[in-house]
């Protein structure tokens, strides 16, 4: 299902390279995968191979059944809208678009009917508890709001795996709690959450958690 | 539909830059339908007055301009002349005529434009389709057959007396039916009435009609030969001549109205790329969810059609009310309609406009498009 294969991904700059993410394979298990690490050691380069942003300078990425890495961009895009759903630290909702918009967006590009995809982002949000907030736009929305819509989004075409990069970042702690909570909640069955974090609050409500330290893969802790 | 209210919001989100640029494009569409419908409306005035216009050549003396009304300057000795020269020469009629202009200037409407006809000539001879819609059509023996258009301003009406001279006065007996030409504004008087009115017995100009297959030129030519201090003038050749002084004014109006429709889509572009600069992350977020390159470069490239679409046809509906508006103003100052927003000229100016949106959008699209997504998103 998702799956790193001697994964390396190294930054050239100027006459320096920087291996920012060293030789890691790994088979994600099913349920919540943390990546914990300080500053720099290579998660956020990581998650961004895994989904298909970036391409890796050797290895393989394979997610839901296809090898992902070498794919083109449009390839990927189609990987990322059927097969996974990224939440963002900040700046996760479309701006143009209100929220029931933003949740039904991934429908609109697969093609559904308006009809559709509205039933389906509407039914989201209110097991969401946020159907009064569908005609606001993310300006109008607290941060702890925007990123339960982010996660409503990314679960609309229920993919098997899900990434998050610091999605409790900028909130407050209660915020961050509801927000945590829905993930727990949407990560069960064969889904798989792979979620970076540096705050060990967060990473202890995860199965396991993957310790980086300059781009190398440290250790794994077994919470359950 | 969907890409139309995506590319929609995102103009209204920004309203005021939205509207400049759609301002732009829309006066860049009007002033060219302005400039162009000129030369339309002038190439349909001449291509009636040519079509309404029989006589292949005009005699006159010497001197007198194309299109000026010609003075009494002819001998009436010349019409016998004529006469004898006919199968010489393979004229079919000859036409006398005076032309008398009174008041006003030279603009027919202010002023009253008098042609003298003879008794075998009839307004047919401007105006082939000449009908009356009240009264006669031939001012003979003693009336005067009136133009719509100066009936209409003169308020002139069967049974009123013209006054030509001190002691001519002619009754108007006929209205002429509008033809839309310039012959809408003459009246038409018996021949010796207005010579006596202008105290001559001259002619101010012969209107020949030649037999077919009579060569125009070489006939002006065995005219001016046979006659001293005359012109004799091809009317083709002074169409001719208009027709491609028209042609020349319609280079140098599409030139001024291109650099409009050249800043219009400066502009456009620059909306646009700036456009675009600011949603880097937004089509980079669109991406990382699943949109394909070509959905973020169909979004951009709609934007630009969309806005060269409503602002161009918004312009040509401007352009349509201004050239009615130049109409009125013209009509009512020199007789004819200057101004036409013909169906090609709409169409071209439609299509410019929207030849310029896409052209100013495509780069801007490609670059969104092509952007890495990793960029995009502001990750790398
Ligand atoms: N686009 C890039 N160009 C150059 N160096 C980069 C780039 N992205 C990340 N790096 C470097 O790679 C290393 C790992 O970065 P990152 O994955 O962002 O770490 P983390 O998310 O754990 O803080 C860092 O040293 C960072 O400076
Ligand atoms: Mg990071």
């Amino acid at each position: 299902m998702l799956q790193t294969k001697h994964l390396s991904k190294d930054f050239i700059q100027g006459d320096s390279t920087i291996h920012a993410l060293i030789d890691f394979s790994f088979d994600f298990p099913k349920g919540i995968t943390a990546i914990m690490g300080p500053s720099g050691s290579g998660k956020t380069t990581l998650l961004n191979l895994l989904a298909g942003f970036d391409q890796p300078s050797q290895g393989e990425v394979h997610l839901a059944g296809k090898r992902i890495d070498n794919l083109s961009e449009d390839a990927r895009s189609d990987i990322r809208l059927h097969h996974s759903g990224f939440i963002f630290q900040n700046w996760s909702l479309l701006p143009t678009l209100n929220a029931i918009e933003n949740v039904a967006f991934p429908m609109l590009l697969a093609g559904a009917s308006k009809e559709k995809r509205l039933a389906k982002a509407e039914t989201l949000l209110e097991s969401f508890g946020l159907k009064h907030r569908a005609k606001h736009k993310a300006s109008q929305l607290s941060g702890g709001e925007q990123q339960r819509i982010a996660i409503a989004r990314a679960l609309i075409l229920e993919p098997q795996v899900l990434f998050a990069d610091e999605p409790t970042g900028n909130l407050d702690s209660v915020s961050g709690e509801i927000v945590l909570e829905l993930l727990r909640q949407h990560t069960q069955d064969e889904r798989r959450l792979v979620l970076v974090t540096h705050d060990a609050e967060v990473a202890k409500m995860s199965d396991r958690i993957l310790y980086f330290r300059d781009g190398k893969f440290e250790k794994i802790e077994e919470l359950k | 539909m969907e890409l139309i209210n995506l590319v929609f919001r995102n103009l209204k989100s920004r309203p005021v830059r939205s509207f400049l640029t759609w301002l732009g494009i829309l006066v860049a569409t009007t002033s060219m339908i302005l400039f162009l419908s000129f030369g339309e409306g002038l190439r349909k005035a001449l291509d009636s007055e040519m079509q309404n216009f029989g006589p292949e050549i005009r005699i006159v003396a010497a001197g007198t301009s194309a299109f000026s009304a010609p003075l009494p300057e002819l001998s009436p000795d010349m019409l016998p002349q004529l006469e004898a020269l006919k199968d010489e020469i393979g004229i079919e009629t000859i036409s006398p005529l005076v032309v008398m202009v009174k008041g006003g200037g030279f603009s027919p409407t202010s002023g009253f434009l008098f042609y003298g006809l003879n008794q075998e000539t009839s307004p047919k001879l401007f105006l082939p389709d000449a009908k009356p819609i009240q009264g006669r059509l031939q001012p003979h023996p003693d009336g005067a057959v009136v133009g719509f258009k100066k009936a209409e301003q003169s308020n002139l009406k069967i049974g009123k007396t013209l006054r030509l001279g001190r002691d001519q006065e002619v009754e108007i007996v006929g209205i002429l039916e509008e033809t839309g030409t310039l012959s809408d504004s003459a009246i038409f008087v018996p021949l010796t009435v207005l010579q006596d009115a202008m105290g001559t017995k001259n002619y101010g100009t012969f209107l020949l009609n030649l037999n077919n297959n009579v060569d125009i030129e070489k006939a002006s030519q065995k005219l001016e030969a046979a006659f001293e201090g005359i012109e004799a003038q091809s009317m083709s050749e002074a169409m001719e001549f208009a027709k491609k002084s028209l042609r020349i004014g319609d280079f140098i109006r599409f030139g001024i109205s291109a650099v409009a429709l050249i800043v219009g889509a400066l502009l456009i572009a620059n909306t646009i790329m700036m456009s675009v600069f600011e949603r880097t992350r937004e089509f980079g977020l669109m991406r990382a969810i699943g949109a394909k390159q070509q959905f973020i470069f169909g979004l951009v490239l709609t934007e630009a059609l969309f806005l060269a679409l409503t602002g161009g046809l918004a312009g040509v509906l401007l352009g349509y009310i201004g050239t009615i508006i130049i109409n009125i103003i013209s009509v009512n100052y020199v007789g004819i309609a200057l101004s036409a927003l013909t169906f090609r000229l709409a169409f071209f100016a439609l299509s410019v406009a929207l030849v310029l949106g896409l052209l100013s959008g495509l780069l801007p699209a490609r670059n969104a498009s092509k952007m890495p997504v990793i960029k995009a998103l502001g990750r790398a």
